[in-house]
């Protein structure tokens, strides 16, 4: 679709390596967070605050590091 | 046995997909109007170990198919209930609040605008703005990029705001993130509309979407 060099369109093709990564992107960042004790805890750690603060990075280092017994889990609010 | 929720939508007819993450099946409850997709998990491994980048992407294919068909809120990332009636209580006591989101994002879909200068003065490190330069020159140039985005926004903004619903920012060091909140039936006339606006040489703008309209709702 884009002829303008400057405006780039990304689909939602996970192929599409660009497209990768806004699609990780909003799975790990957009959308409502359950709080409270709903959220259960693997190996002592809360997954969804030390998913927040790790993801960005690499989703496979992230989960490496959710399992790691070293983590401490933030408090909720 | 734990859940993994996917999103929610409104009880209006949906082909609902049959497998989810690690081919668990997808399950739905339905409170108040509100529709909620999940997933019964037996074996917590095959949602949080390796490979990680497929389980959330067939996450994601959940969330897309359903997307497709209507609106919906997603939830994020691995979101795990300790059992169905643990989801039935959150779903009963948000199911107003839930209901009164997905009447307002009817229709409605998100676009992404990601704003970028090409290559930063502030990077580079070298000519004027190089590493000899004042705190007051880092600053100054700081602040003619920030505005050279800015103003891109508001000649994007201006290009589309025949389509647009609702229009977000969020800045970031080097960037500047829009969202545009518009009609699902509109969506190739707004691309059209984005790629008609003149782009400073030095600014590129990559456009994505569409989203389920997570950031206009304020209300959760």
């Amino acid at each position: 679709m884009s002829s303008n060099p400057n405006i780039v369109f990304t689909g939602s093709d996970p192929s599409d390596e660009t497209s990768l990564l806004d699609i990780l992107d909003h799975v790990l960042n957009a959308g409502v967070i359950i709080r409270g004790n709903l959220v259960i805890s693997l190996a002592g750690v809360d997954l969804i605050y030390v998913g927040l603060d790790v993801i960005l990075t690499s989703v496979e280092t992230a989960f490496r590091q959710m399992k790691a017994p070293a983590l401490s889990p933030k408090s909720q609010s | 046995m734990p859940l993994l929720a996917y999103c929610l939508s409104e009880s209006h007819p949906v082909v609902v997909p049959q497998r989810g993450v690690a081919e668990f099946p997808v399950e739905t409850v339905e409170q108040g109007g509100i529709r909620c997709f999940f997933s019964r998990i037996n074996n917590r491994g095959q949602i949080l170990g390796p490979p990680a980048r497929e389980t959330a992407l067939a996450f994601y294919e959940v969330i897309n198919s359903i997307f497709r068909q209507l609106a919906v809120i997603p939830f994020r990332f691995p979101t795990i209930l300790e059992d169905q009636t643990k989801l039935r209580d959150y779903l009963l006591e948000r199911e107003s609040t839930y209901r009164e989101v997905l009447l307002r994002l009817r229709n409605l879909v998100q676009m992404e605008l990601h704003l970028l200068r090409k290559s930063s003065s502030l990077e580079r490190g070298h000519g004027n703005l190089g590493a000899s330069r004042t705190g007051l020159e880092y600053l100054r140039a700081r602040q003619a990029e920030q505005c050279g985005l800015a103003d891109l926004s508001v000649a994007l903004r201006q290009s589309a705001r025949s389509f647009l619903g609702e229009w977000r920012e969020r800045p970031s060091a080097h960037s500047l993130r829009c969202f545009a909140l518009i009609e699902r039936n509109v969506i190739d006339d707004f691309k059209k509309a984005i790629l008609a606006t003149r782009v400073p040489e030095e600014l590129s703008v990559r456009v994505s979407g569409p989203w389920p309209a997570s950031g206009f709702i304020s209300e959760l």
